[in-house]
């Protein structure tokens, strides 16, 4: 069969149980899953966004993909592995809110200074919108990336050019926009 | 990534002139990205239900044929298939075609992706419980887990994102992969199903480990199972057999399906008769041991029982398995004849009804109501399983009738039917795609009352016997609405037979299979496909399940006494006599097959029986014929039918429908209806619709352009890779029958000393007056209009083998070509006499008043216009066509990729508009007119063939 190992160690499967929301089985199936269609183990970033160009045909997801992958690799390896894609994996489907929020705080804290400024916040969704391309309707008030985040800002009562979004306004925003609490709740119970 | 402008393509899919064959192009070409494939796939649900119900076989070629991870496709087809109960039976026939075509590679990722698709599509057409039909949420899947991750991120930023991606996340998740995977050898391969299998259950229940254990045991009984079995069969057989296995041993639900584990043609019903006393202890579960041990004394019993049947032995155990069923691998009927048997039984779907998932569901839900969607699905299933068993037993008759002496063939037909109206009919049976569609809007179904026994008729070509068939239904009768009465009614009786029928219902299944399902016989694919048990054959039917106890015990006896009895049985009702009927056929079976068929005394007892099978034809529908005489006397149209009444088959429809209406015991609904169609059994089918879909297709183009051209479309309804209903023009008869006809008429009456063979001309002025006269000049007209249509299609399409047995007139005088067996890239044998690019013969264009005759300069006009028009649109032709070829075994594509690379040179695309008017005129009809090769074909046929030129 493959060269890979097919099985996780005990070690593995005992801190993964501990790190993540999977049991012994559901850990070795995804493992599994993992190895078949990662065969080498480890995903790098260019393999990374290949993923996503299968999924957003219409746009270009290489920028996305770049933020996306660092909050994956964990211990700046350059490589997503098994470990690290569980751990993403257990807390955006079976995290509690607070934890996917503050998963994904890191995509927009992208400079890891714990606090997102407009620009910041402005390259990441800018970066989506570029993913998406055309296959999404948007409001008048959502058309460019500059008026989604700008929205964020005067939604916090803020001041796009001298303030910041911390964790703690990041949170808040999904209490204020119910839009954000859906999306963040819509694979709940899928995996 | 292939070099997409996908900026461009998203207009593409936006735009509102994109067809449907484009989409299915765009389809094919992108197949390598899942996102194009889902974006498609919506788009394609816009279409109406008619377009994409045409498509169905495009839709299953490409999910056979074009690799693709993409779940796009399958999921639309499941939920089509869910919502239009036709949608999905015409899914079904078509995929047991492909899996047939597939039997010799059961490794491939053809047959493994259709294999895994059928077991859905069966959970869907006969499983009534919903709820075990849901489908798992989200498996172990890579690509979908990563975006679902990259989605909730992005929920902040931008939460709208799931609007587009959550629907290809969630369908990409279902996806079913393999944990092993490029295995080379066999062995592996089937490791691969099980683990599929398994993986599925486990899924929801099963431990890892577990699993593993089970795969490896498993093996290892197969490993055990074909090296005993294996070595004992004609290498023809084996690969069909292996297959076989490695399904059987991967179903999950091992429960009923046991019982179908025979498969080896011979003597399967041997030794579940031996058996049948265990099988009442073994109950469900029937030990894999088991099989191997009966299999293994197999050959034996069966030289055995040659034996006994030679000598006609006094042991009525032979009499009970000598089997109500020939034994096909005794005749000599060729190997695609077991294949064939095997296939039909392809349909038989498995009942889950007392599965386990039922009596937990009842468990929660004893007391409540059952909800509207639940009642829904029972009444679908209800009727994919009738419709399904309905074109099995058809498909069988086929079988049967090739193996009766054709003498007998036609009394052996009516019994069949006569079965066939006591057993399944009246029931919810609508014929999909042959029907007329009247009502768009609330679709009601039609339903089938009863065949026609008296009129069917079997068709002259000798080994497949075909037999035409006039089914009498009510139309748009049924509809799902479980709160109607006769769908409440449906509902009540359904769920009492669950309860009464499921305890007994095994060992009936068995005896079902040797009787009246002429398939119980090498059931490789079907097994290896469904994973499905069987369907009861009838649903109570005493008649075909036990008639041959009631039988005389010894054939000594039968010899003596049946045929007395058949003799003097004329009182005798429908039940009794059909009974009887295949008694006889039965008996006849065995003489031929006792190898002794050629002594004085066995064909003695052959003639008797085909004699007193020829008496009884006749009486199984009581028509009342002083009545019907008097009826044809007072129609004031007699007089002029009176000429087609000579020719038999042309009879004019309508009188023929009203006649028998008369005599119809269901002819006082306003509904009634009356179709007639062909069933057929023979490899050429999906080919023939294939044809036929380009015939539309091309027909369709013209019409939009408003062409003038006339066209008749044909319906043919695959229902396995070699059975089908071909519907037939009930107005027309062909150009050989004609000339036939009105020549040996004459020739009768003494008018026609010298043998004239009469023209068309000649015909068109005995059926429509003279040539001054308005009905002939419109006549003339249709002609013309129709013959154009057809010779472009001829020439495009390259459809040969055009002699007059395959070209009819109907009595409006349109020209109509039926057969497509040679199209594109396959002609008939060895002859390569049909150079011409279509056939214009002389007399043709006598009768369009001569080469200056107007009728044929609008005939060249019309050419030219029907040409042209195909030329803007010959990319979804060719595009077609390029779908469809791609690993193709019908003989039409037979040049494999070429075939549509020929196909485009045929359409002259580098010539300007009045360069190809000038093709038109001067290369196609100017080489066509009066072809040598044209007149030299119809010689040949006449000389070899006796049909006239």
């Amino acid at each position: 069969m493959g060269k890979a190992v097919s099985k996780l160690s005990k070690d593995d499967l005992k801190s993964l149980r501990q790190a993540t929301y999977f049991d012994k089985r559901e850990l070795q199936q995804w493992y599994k899953g993992f190895i078949r269609d990662c065969p080498s183990g480890q995903l790098s970033e260019e393999e990374f966004s290949k993923v996503f160009r299968q999924f957003f045909p219409f746009g270009d997801p290489t920028d996305y993909c770049r933020f996306l992958f660092q909050v994956f690799d964990i211990d700046n390896s350059k490589y997503i592995d098994f470990k690290e894609f569980i751990i993403a994996l257990s807390i955006t489907t079976r995290g509690s809110e607070d934890q996917k929020l503050n998963w994904s705080f890191k995509l927009y804290d992208h400079r890891r200074v714990g606090k997102i400024s407009y620009q910041d916040m402005l390259a990441v969704v800018s970066a989506i919108y570029k993913m998406v391309g055309s296959m999404v309707a948007l409001p008048d008030d959502e058309k460019t990336p500059e008026l989604r985040t700008e929205k964020f800002f005067s939604m916090l009562h803020k001041d796009k050019d001298n303030d910041f979004i911390t964790l703690a306004d990041f949170k808040e925003l999904s209490k204020r926009d119910p839009s954000i609490a859906n999306a963040l709740s819509a694979y709940e119970g899928l995996v | 990534m292939t070099s997409l402008n996908t900026e461009s393509l998203v207009e593409v899919i936006h735009s509102n002139n994109l067809t449907v064959f484009e989409c299915l192009d765009y389809l094919r070409k992108h197949n390598d990205n899942i996102g194009i494939n889902h974006a498609l796939m919506r788009r394609i649900r816009l279409f109406t239900y008619d377009d994409l119900e045409f498509c169905i076989p495009q839709f299953v070629q490409l999910l056979v044929a074009i690799e693709t991870d993409s779940m796009a496709l399958e999921d639309f087809l499941l939920e089509y298939s869910e919502k239009f109960p036709h949608f999905g039976l015409i899914c079904f026939w078509y995929l047991q075609a492909s899996i047939f075509e597939l039997r010799n590679d059961p490794e491939s990722y053809q047959f493994q992706t259709v294999r895994k698709f059928i077991n859905k599509l069966q959970n869907i057409l006969f499983n009534a419980d919903v709820r075990s039909s849901k489908p798992s949420d989200f498996r172990e899947n890579l690509m979908p887990a990563l975006v679902l991750c990259a989605t909730v991120g992005s929920s902040v930023g931008f939460p709208r994102l799931n609007e587009y991606i959550e629907p290809l996340i969630r369908s990409q998740g279902r996806q079913e992969k393999s944990f092993v995977f490029k295995l080379a050898n066999f062995q592996k391969t089937l490791t691969k199903n099980l683990t599929m299998k398994n993986s599925r259950v486990s899924g929801e229940i099963g431990a890892l480990s577990d699993e593993e254990d089970r795969t490896m045991k498993r093996n290892v009984y197969l490993n055990h199972h074909r090296s005993a079995s294996v070595p004992r069969i004609p290498s023809k057989r084996s690969l069909n057999i292996q297959s076989d296995d490695s399904e059987t041993y991967t179903t999950d639900e091992e429960e009923k399906i046991s019982l179908d584990l025979r498969r080896d043609s011979t003597s399967d019903s041997m030794s579940t008769l031996k058996g049948r006393t265990s099988m009442e202890d073994i109950e469900n579960k029937f030990k894999i041991n088991t099989i191997i041990k009966s299999k293994k004394s197999l050959k034996n019993m069966n030289n055995h029982m040659v034996n006994e049947i030679r000598e006609l032995s006094q042991d009525d155990g032979y009499i009970l398995n000598t089997h109500s069923l020939p034994d096909l691998s005794k005749l000599e009927s060729p190997p695609y004849m077991s294949f064939l048997e095997s296939e039909s039984s392809l349909s038989f779907a498995r009942l889950s009804l007392g599965d386990v998932p039922t009596r937990s569901l009842s468990q929660n839900s004893k007391h409540k109501i059952p909800s509207y969607q639940e009642l829904l699905r029972k009444l679908r299933v209800n009727y994919a399983k009738k419709e399904t068993e309905f074109a099995l037993a058809l498909q069988n008759i086929s079988v049967r009738l090739s193996q009766v002496p054709k003498e007998a063939r036609l009394s052996a037909l009516r019994a069949e039917l006569s079965i066939i109206n006591e057993t399944i009919l009246p029931a919810e049976i609508d014929i999909p795609q042959l029907l007329p569609i009247t009502s768009n809007k609330n679709k009601k179904y039609h339903k089938i009352l009863r065949l026609s026994v008296s009129e069917a008729c079997v068709l002259n070509s000798a080994e497949r016997v075909p037999f035409l068939l006039l089914i009498e239904y009510l139309s748009d009768e049924m509809d799902f609405n479980p709160f109607s009465e006769h769908n409440q009614n449906i509902l009540t009786n359904k769920s009492d037979f669950h309860s009464s029928k499921l305890g007994t219902d095994l060992v009936n299944t068995t005896t079902h299979r040797e009787v009246d399902n002429g398939s119980s016989f090498n059931h490789a694919i079907e097994q290896a496909e469904t994973d499905l048990g069987e369907l009861p054959m009838s649903h109570d039917a005493g008649l075909p399940n036990n008639w041959y106890m009631e039988s005389p015990s010894s054939s000594n006896e039968i010899r003596d006494e049946i045929i007395p009895i058949i003799n003097t049985s004329s009182d005798l009702n429908t039940k009794a006599l059909a009974d009887q009927m295949r008694i006889a056929s039965v008996m006849l079976q065995q003489l031929e097959n006792s190898g002794q068929s050629n002594s004085p005394e066995f064909i003695a007892i052959k003639n008797r029986i085909v004699q007193s099978m020829i008496s009884l034809q006749d009486q199984f529908d009581s028509i009342d014929y002083a009545k019907l005489n008097q009826l044809k006397g007072d129609n004031p149209d007699a007089g002029e039918r009176k000429l087609e009444n000579d020719f038999k088959l042309g009879e004019d429809w309508n009188t023929k429908k009203q006649r028998i209406r008369k005599s119809s015991s269901f002819g006082h609904h306003q509904n009634w209806d009356l179709c007639s169609v062909i069933a057929k059994n023979g490899d050429d089918l999906p080919q023939e619709a294939f044809a036929c879909q380009l015939i539309s297709m091309i027909s369709n183009i013209w019409k939009s352009n408003d062409i003038g051209a006339w066209t008749r479309k044909m319906k043919i309804l695959i229902t396995s890779a070699n059975s089908g209903l071909v519907e037939t023009i009930t107005n027309a008869i062909s150009i050989h029958s004609v000339k036939k006809s009105l020549t040996e008429l004459s020739i009768a009456n003494g008018e026609n000393l010298k043998g004239r063979i009469f023209t068309l001309q000649d015909y068109f002025k005995k059926l429509f007056g003279s040539s001054d006269s308005q009905r002939y000049k419109q006549a003339q007209d249709n002609f013309a209009r129709s013959l154009a249509a057809y010779s472009i299609i001829c020439y495009i399409l390259q459809i040969k083998d055009r002699h007059n047995g395959n070209i009819m007139l109907d009595d409006e005088g349109h020209i109509i070509h039926i057969d497509f067996g040679f199209l594109l890239s396959n002609s008939p044998g060895s002859v390569g006499f049909e150079a011409a690019p279509f056939k214009l013969t002389t007399e043709y264009v006598d009768l369009l008043g001569g080469a200056q005759g107007a009728p044929y300069q609008k005939f060249v006009s019309l050419c030219k216009k029907c040409f042209s028009s195909l030329r803007n649109e010959s990319d979804q032709i060719i595009s077609l066509v390029e779908l469809m070829q791609k690993d193709s075994s019908l003989p039409c594509f037979k040049n494999g990729e070429n075939t549509s690379i020929l196909l485009k040179q045929r359409f002259q695309l580098h010539l300007n508009d009045s360069e190809s008017d000038d093709f038109v005129e001067n290369i196609l009809i100017g080489k066509s007119f009066g072809s040598m090769y044209t007149r030299l074909y119809d010689q040949f046929q006449m000389i070899t063939q006796g049909i006239y030129s």
